[in-house]
């Protein structure tokens, strides 16, 4: 996978944890997820392989963003949540994380450097978005991220991996996003609002 | 594919095919007939192994693949399970007729065997992890499904937090002898130093000892034994902890042979720890389920007296004794759970008659339940060693090898086999203490309650399960002979005996246990022929002209009133007297005492305070922010990214 591709699925990452809005958040995930499962379909050749990276691009860049918009729609919020932090310190946190991680990763043996770095930068990223980011919906976006920084590392194997766990992780994916959009829903009917800080109080 | 393989086969289908009640709408009573045919055949599959068919499936290995296998040693265990479960499974297609979620009892019971099936007979870690692990859940959902209330969820809760406490040490044993390559290749983990033999041995010592019962680690199991419906209950106390046992033997006397002889010092000191520790607790408990569970901590340890004798005659070279003690706790193994099954079968059957367990408060039972009282009286005579029943057979032969072990040419194993003999001998007469008072307070006299005095005998298939069980009681102490050979073939260093149903036994006399059973019965026979129709005329009691009443009976804390006395240093009774005066004049007395359990005072409470003191500590960074929590997960990803980065880790 070229430098340029990684450079721009990071650069959607990044614009993940600042995005203001949630629609447009998912717009930058959905772009992400979309980037990666065209790249992954340029690397294989054969005819299930392709077959398996077109399933896991309809679910990740279709499916799921499509869950997220109808959740987005059926909770709407009352006024914008108040963010944890300014746009500035998000950018700033998000960077720093992603160079920490890039200048500890050990070699992986991947034979791409790039494709190594990327892919931590963006597990990062995305937890880094759970972190910053109040609004249950934009953390599971930032869930989202992590996980195509998984797959990224996963279509950088050579060979790629077995269908059998290509097909396990994007059911748990699809599973975890889907229970994850059912909290977020239930969290709005309980308490009004997609704010996770609400949940504090909850604590026994 | 052999005859054998088939047999096994055939087994395991009719068990699952019995576990799968709920699911296919089967009947309780069918599915229960499956299962027991199942385990049936299974168990006739491992009695021919052990009896000298070639060993079938596969051998052990180290890799992940899972793989299945019967030789002697799992034959005899499935032998042992086999008897102790079949008749179980006949006992319970009554005892669960009409029971709530009685079918997915059934499905959980079946599902219990087939992991204890699977336990005995897994070749590879993998499987063998997996299936101690549903040994151990599967029981636990049983007594949940039967009753839910607070005090069964607490006992359930420390039967599943104590076994996977001490389940670590199960995993770490297997993970390291797998890693060490000794499961497929015994003698590797020796060639590795005594250290990591010192780890494997430990492990298991704790992980196998926890699930088995062994003191100190036993304290799960008088809670979850007697809140368990009877049939489980009998399951549990005569098989689980019997394979758990299993896994102590591998380990031992294969994986990790030749055991050192500090493991041999440390295995005695815990079987007589065991023995006397559980007799003593079991002699003051007034619930019978519970003290029949304490009675298997005491069983338990005259099992590990056998192989701790066994490494001690090993690791001296003395291979004849070594096989012998081997024999000797194999055979208890096998005697304690027939005889262990049958006494909760009937505890089961006394409580469905009157509704309680509390021995002060049942009585008289023994005219009006022939047939459970007498199969009670006979695996209580069984379990207290009276001959010529199978107790007495292996206690006899284990107290025969502590003998040998305290007659040996160290001055250090002498004493320490003379200590564990003096232990036996205490245990066996305690033992026959205790069941006389259980017999006394359940069996004879008058009711104590009208629940008693109305209670019925059990119902024809509950019955069958129990007098089978009883007939196993009596035929394996008539001719242990023709077992042990075979059980001494299965030891490290094996030895020929010669098969006869009396042991004859080299260097020491020999058990005509025949012999004796024929005398008896001769001699009862004679006696009820003496007797004529001459009946004993029955007269009310003496009691200075006071009315009789149940509560001038004895009671079960008057009859080891003596014995706590003595042991009052170590029991610590507790006693509370309530006097309630008015004007001068006593209008009440109540009484209240109770023996508390040290182990949980002493050890168990002091390490759960401090656990929960360092749980409130780390509360503190349970901020129930789900932003902290990623927080924490993001911090230890970029430590263990440095720490790999910098070749710490990977």
């Amino acid at each position: 996978m070229s430098t340029a591709t990684i450079a721009v699925l990071v650069a959607l990452g990044f614009g993940v944890m600042l995005a203001r809005r949630r629609s447009f958040a998912i717009w930058l995930l959905t772009a992400q997820s979309l980037l990666l499962g065209v790249a992954a379909l340029t690397l294989v050749d054969e005819g299930p392989g392709l077959l398996l990276a077109g399933i896991i691009l309809v679910v990740r860049a279709v499916a799921l963003p499509a869950l997220l918009s109808l959740t987005r729609r059926r909770t709407p919020e009352p006024g914008p949540v108040t963010p944890a932090t300014t746009v500035v310190v998000r950018l700033l946190v998000a960077t720093v994380v992603c160079l920490i991680a890039v200048a500890s990763v050990p070699p992986l043996g991947l034979g791409d450097v790039a494709a190594e770095h990327g892919a931590i930068a963006l597990l990062c990223l995305g937890i880094a978005i759970v972190i910053m980011r109040r609004p249950a919906l934009v953390q599971v976006l930032g869930i989202l991220v992590a996980e195509n920084g998984v797959y990224l590392l996963a279509v950088s194997v050579h060979g790629g991996l077995p269908f059998a766990i290509e097909l396990g992780v994007l059911f748990d994916l699809a599973l975890i996003i889907t229970v994850a959009a059912a909290f977020a829903h239930r969290i709005h009917g309980e308490i009004g609002s997609g704010d996770t800080d609400l949940l504090r109080g909850l604590r026994d | 594919m052999s005859g054998l393989d088939w047999l096994a086969g055939a087994g395991v289908a009719l068990l699952a095919a019995g576990s799968l009640a709920p699911v296919l709408r089967l009947r309780a009573a069918g599915a229960l007939t499956f299962q027991a045919l199942g385990v049936g055949l299974l168990g006739a599959a491992g009695a021919l192994v052990l009896f000298g068919a070639p060993a079938i499936g596969a051998g052990f290995h180290d890799g992940l693949s899972p793989r299945l296998g019967i030789d002697g040693l799992t034959g005899f265990f499935l032998a042992t399970i086999a008897i102790v479960a079949a008749p179980s499974l006949v006992y319970a297609r009554d005892y669960l007729a009409g029971a709530a979620r009685g079918r997915a009892l059934v499905g959980l019971s079946g599902l219990f065997l087939l992991s204890l099936v699977a336990v005995v007979t897994a070749r590879d870690p993998s499987s063998f992890l997996a299936s101690w692990e549903l040994m151990t859940l599967v029981p636990a959902a049983a007594i949940l499904v039967q009753r839910s209330d607070a005090a069964v969820r607490h006992a359930v809760f420390v039967y599943l937090a104590i076994t996977h406490l001490g389940g670590a040490g199960v995993w770490i044993s297997v993970l390291a002898l797998a890693h060490y390559g000794a499961l497929g290749d015994p003698g590797a983990i020796a060639a590795q130093g005594s250290g990591v033999q010192a780890l494997v041995i430990v492990s298991a010592l704790i992980g196998f000892g926890t699930k088995a019962g062994l003191m100190p680690m036993h304290s799960w199991l008088p809670r979850a034994h007697p809140v368990a419906p009877s049939h489980i209950s009998a399951l549990m106390s005569g098989v689980m902890i019997k394979v758990a046992l299993y896994g102590l033997i591998r380990v031992l006397f294969e994986w990790a042979a030749p055991a050192p002889l500090w493991a041999g010092l440390v295995v005695l000191a815990l079987g007589l720890l065991s023995a006397l520790g559980g007799v003593l607790y079991a002699l003051v408990q007034h619930d019978l389920k519970r003290l029949l569970a304490f009675h298997s901590i005491e069983n338990v340890g005259i099992v590990v007296l056998g192989l701790g004798a066994s490494i001690l005659f090993a690791s001296g070279g003395d291979t004849t004794w070594a096989a012998i003690a081997f024999a000797a706790a194999l055979l208890h193994i096998l005697n304690h759970g027939v005889f262990k099954a049958l006494l909760f079968l009937a505890a089961g059957a006394f409580e469905r008659a009157v509704g309680s367990l509390d021995v002060d408060r049942i009585g008289g039972l023994l005219r009006r339940m022939p047939w459970t009282g007498g199969a009670f009286l006979i695996g209580s005579m069984a379990i207290a060693g009276v001959p010529p029943l199978n107790g007495f057979a292996s206690e006899w032969l284990t107290l025969q090898a502590l003998i040998h072990v305290a007659l040996g040419p160290s001055l250090g194993l002498g004493l320490a086999g003379a200590i564990a003999v003096a232990g036996l001998a205490a245990t066996a007469a305690l033992a026959l203490f205790c069941f006389v008072k259980a017999v006394g307070l359940v069996l004879l006299g008058a009711p104590r309650r009208p629940e008693a005095a109305a209670a019925v005998e059990a119902p024809a298939g509950m019955r069958s399960g129990m007098v089978f069980l009883a007939g196993c009681c009596v035929a394996l102490g008539a001719a242990p002979g023709l077992l042990v050979p075979s059980l001494m073939a299965l030891a490290p260093q094996p030895h020929h005996l010669a098969t006869e149903p009396s042991l004859r036994i080299p260097g020491t006399g020999s058990l005509p246990s025949p012999w004796l059973l024929l005398g008896i019965v001769a001699l009862t026979g004679l006696l009820w022929l003496l007797r004529g129709s001459r009946r004993a005329v029955p007269v009310p009691t003496w009691a200075c002209g006071q009315r009789i009443e149940p509560a001038l009976a004895w009671s079960s804390a008057g009859f080891t009133k003596p014995l706590r006395l003595v042991l009052e240093g170590i029991l610590r009774p507790r006693r509370e007297i309530t006097t309630v005066q008015e004007h001068g004049l006593v209008r009440s007395v109540s009484y209240r005492g109770e023996i508390p359990h040290l182990f949980d005072t002493m050890l168990y409470g002091p390490v759960q305070r401090q656990a929960l003191a360092a749980a409130r500590i780390a509360r503190r960074i349970q901020s129930g922010s789900v932003r902290a929590y990623a927080g924490y997960l993001l911090a230890l990803l970029l430590v263990l990214l440095v720490l790999a980065r910098a070749g710490a880790i990977g």
